[in-house]
């Protein structure tokens, strides 16, 4: 064999290599059988371009191409000014229809961004490669992070304003703790003391004694007393109100001069 | 079969060689004096050289190092982790290679200037050994320094790698070190000092084989340059895989029977 | 040393192109070491990736990353350096002890006799060869790598090849192969410019081809090492 030969096998080997392994890592994809989605977004929060697009949780394709569109107008007029170019897999192209979602989400240990694919229902139209969609802007966290780094700026102001106030009503607060405190002390004490302990007794009694007067209240003679009463003032209820009226107040000034 | 065979024969030359060396190093009277002057010898020529790799290959895994920690934002440990590496693998490699360049190939090219010139003759005409003279001085003086030496370019390489912390990823020497003891346990110590010895043993004993067998002139001597560095490099790649394997198996055998 | 990196790269510009030469000796370089860095860069490989295990079940008590550092370990710092390192001791020393001894037999003196120039005639070649091989070898050497790390990945760590080419996704991008390859390139530069500066200036004897050939070897390891470095921080503002 020549030298030439060998050398040119040699150079062949390195750069089928480095094809070889530009097409395994997915750089390059020669045979591809993908279909591509121009989605638009007007924000779209760290995706980059070789973001992976998944459908359901799967890998099927990778953000292609990021273009800015500053004149594209979506059909119903609205401007969206960012044109994520993705291609989808053929395996999962017919699981995207026109009812399809599509949000930009994070994952992983490092927080990677990629784009997700709601499945669409069946009743939906199958897209046509190249077609034109209207992706679900993300909810800005830096911003809502921002608003909220806001609310504690004014926590914090409010609290600097007011910072006599806000000691004093602290410094109240102590004093109160103590003292309730102090009063719990006592009371554990006191509790000790016999003469409560016999309170306590008799307060207990006490109670017992009503809820057997409440029981008896409760008893079938009592509610038999209740009917009765309500009746007659059911009955008295059509009589003369004015008289009535007249009859209470009289009573009351009577019983106001005793 | 012609390169497989000669393959063969150098192994088992350079075998034979080594076990009169051991020979004549337990049997016969070691020239202290000789010792310490090739000690000195290789030291001083090569500190230079050695520390400089070192210094260079601590600031390389640095940088590697925060490029790959960066993305996990943990630059904390990546004191530890670059030193860690480096002890333990590339540092002893990389080092290693740099000695069998320098050490190495000169002392090979000394032998055989030797040789070529007659002088090793020359001393057996005298009616002294040229193994105790001439080489076990050098074989012992070699394992000795180049522990030196390895040692001394691995710890340049922490100031290397601590200088680049500074620079490159902007964590402070008192960061950089931090975690050095945590992550850099005895053990990584003690794999990289073996690595060291087994690595200075090879050397040391093909470099002088190689001296020693050099036939045909300046162009001889060229020659067995060439294969001196050749074949320690492949003798030191093969070693640190087996110093590792070893290394691995036998700690398991330890904390197997714990 | 700087005359001859100036006459050498204008020597590249000027005719005559010595293309019998030249193939020799990337011959000689690629197809001769071929063998030899393979061997060396695959064990080189399971090391690198038995250590990265070590430590990342020491960080971080899982290696499910490992794949991916490893090979981008492999891709941005080995594969290139330790091929660079072994063509050193390979070529370059083989050059200086060839140029060397060629100059101390008058044989340089001869070609310049006939109107030759020396460093048209033996620096470009080589120079050429060197830069061509070393891209060459630096692909080789890294695929061999990564194959020989898949394949201890799976026996030793229980990754199989599909596991270990996810990790890599994560971490490994294009540029990490072109940066490598522009890395070898360098190196393979380096080695035939001090190789054949050492060569030239051989002095007459053995001790003299000896010399220069270790000097070969110390000088040109070293400025791999720190033109490593320098591409390295260079190319880690480019990702």
């Amino acid at each position: 064999m020549k030298v030439e030969t060998k050398v040119g096998l040699l150079a062949v080997a390195s750069l089928a290599l480095i094809v070889l392994f530009a097409y395994f890592m997915g750089f390059i994809s020669p045979f591809s059988s993908a279909q591509e989605l121009n989605v638009m977004y007007n924000y779209a929060g760290g995706i980059e371009e070789g973001s992976p697009v998944r459908v359901m949780g799967i890998k099927v394709g990778k953000v292609k191409s990021i273009t800015f569109d500053p004149n594209y107008k979506m059909e119903n007029g609205e401007e969206v000014k960012l044109r994520l170019t993705i291609t989808i897999n053929k395996k999962a192209w017919t699981s995207v229809r026109k009812d399809s979602r599509f949000f930009i989400n994070l994952a992983g240990v490092i927080g990677e961004k990629f784009l997700e694919i709601s499945p669409g229902t069946a009743e939906a139209s199958e897209f046509s490669g190249g077609d034109f969609v209207r992706g679900e802007d993300p909810p800005r966290i830096d911003q809502l992070i921002s608003q909220s780094y806001g609310l504690a700026g004014k926590i914090i102001e409010l609290v600097e304003k007011n910072e006599g106030s806000v000691t004093n009503m602290i410094q109240q607060l102590d004093r109160l703790t103590t003292n309730f405190n102090k009063t719990l002390v006592l009371l554990d004490k006191t509790t000790k003391n016999k003469e409560v302990s016999r309170l306590l007794d008799n307060a207990v009694k006490i109670s017992d004694d009503v809820a057997y007067l409440t029981g008896n209240l409760r008893s079938k003679k009592a509610e038999e007393t209740y009917d009765l009463v309500h009746k007659l003032l059911f009955r008295l209820e059509p009589l003369d109100g004015p008289a009535l009226k007249k009859f209470f107040q009289d009573e009351g000034v009577k019983a106001r001069i005793f | 079969m012609n390169a497989v065979a000669s393959v063969v024969q150098e192994i088992g030359g350079t075998l034979l060689f080594l076990q009169s060396i051991l020979r004549t190093m337990f049997y016969k009277r070691i020239k202290i004096h000789e010792v310490f002057e090739q000690i000195w010898k290789v030291t001083v020529d090569s500190f230079l050289n050695t520390s400089m790799a070192g210094f260079f290959v601590g600031a390389i895994m640095t940088v590697q190092f925060t490029m790959q920690m960066k993305e996990f934002g943990a630059l904390g440990y990546l004191g530890g982790l670059a030193t860690s590496g480096t002890f333990r693998e590339v540092g002893p490699l990389l080092i290693a290679f740099m000695l069998s360049g320098k050490v190495g190939a000169f002392t090979s090219a000394e032998l055989g200037t030797m040789r070529v010139t007659e002088q090793i003759d020359a001393v057996r005409c005298l009616g002294a050994d040229p193994l105790q003279e001439i080489i076990v001085p050098r074989f012992i003086g070699i394992i000795i320094s180049s522990f030196f030496l390895l040692g001394a370019g691995l710890i340049m390489s922490v100031f290397g790698g601590m200088l680049m912390g500074q620079v490159f990823a902007g964590v402070n020497y008192e960061e950089y070190l931090r975690h050095v003891p945590t992550i850099v346990s005895p053990i990584s110590i003690i794999n990289g000092l073996v690595k060291c010895g087994v690595f200075a043993f090879v050397l040391a004993t093909i470099c002088t084989y190689k001296g020693y067998t050099t036939t045909g002139g300046a162009k001889g001597v060229g020659r067995s340059v060439v294969a001196t560095a050749v074949a320690t490099m492949i003798c030191i790649v093969v070693m640190d895989w087996l110093t590792s394997f070893i290394g691995e198996s036998m700690l398991q055998m330890i904390q197997g029977y714990r | 040393m700087m005359p001859l990196i100036v006459e050498t790269l204008a020597g590249v510009f000027t005719p005559p192109f010595r293309r019998k030469e030249f193939f020799q000796q990337l011959y000689f370089v690629g197809n001769k070491s071929l063998f030899i860095i393979v061997f060396c860069v695959s064990f080189a490989a399971v090391v690198t990736i038995l250590e990265s295990s070590f430590h990342m079940k020491l960080v971080i008590q899982n290696d499910s990353m490992v794949p991916g550092f490893a090979a981008l370990l492999i891709l941005r710092e080995l594969g290139a350096v330790v091929t660079a390192l072994l063509l050193t001791s390979r070529v370059g020393a083989g050059y200086a002890s060839e140029v060397g001894s060629m100059k101390i037999t008058e044989q340089v003196d001869a070609l310049k006799m006939l109107g030759i120039d020396p460093i048209n005639f033996l620096v470009v070649p080589r120079f050429l060869a060197c830069v061509l091989g070393g891209m060459m070898l630096t692909i080789i050497a890294n695929m061999t790598c990564i194959l020989s790390a898949m394949a201890v990945s799976q026996s030793v760590l229980g990754y199989t090849p599909a596991m270990f080419m996810t990790s890599m996704h994560r971490f490994v991008q294009f540029q990490d192969i072109i940066f490598a390859t522009i890395k070898g390139g360098c190196f393979g530069a380096v080695i035939p410019l001090v190789a054949c500066y050492y060569g030239l200036r051989c002095e007459s004897g053995a001790e003299g081809v000896g010399r220069a050939t270790t000097n070969t070897v110390v000088v040109a390891s070293i400025a791999i090492i720190v033109i490593d470095f320098i591409l390295s921080y260079t190319f880690s503002y480019l990702y």
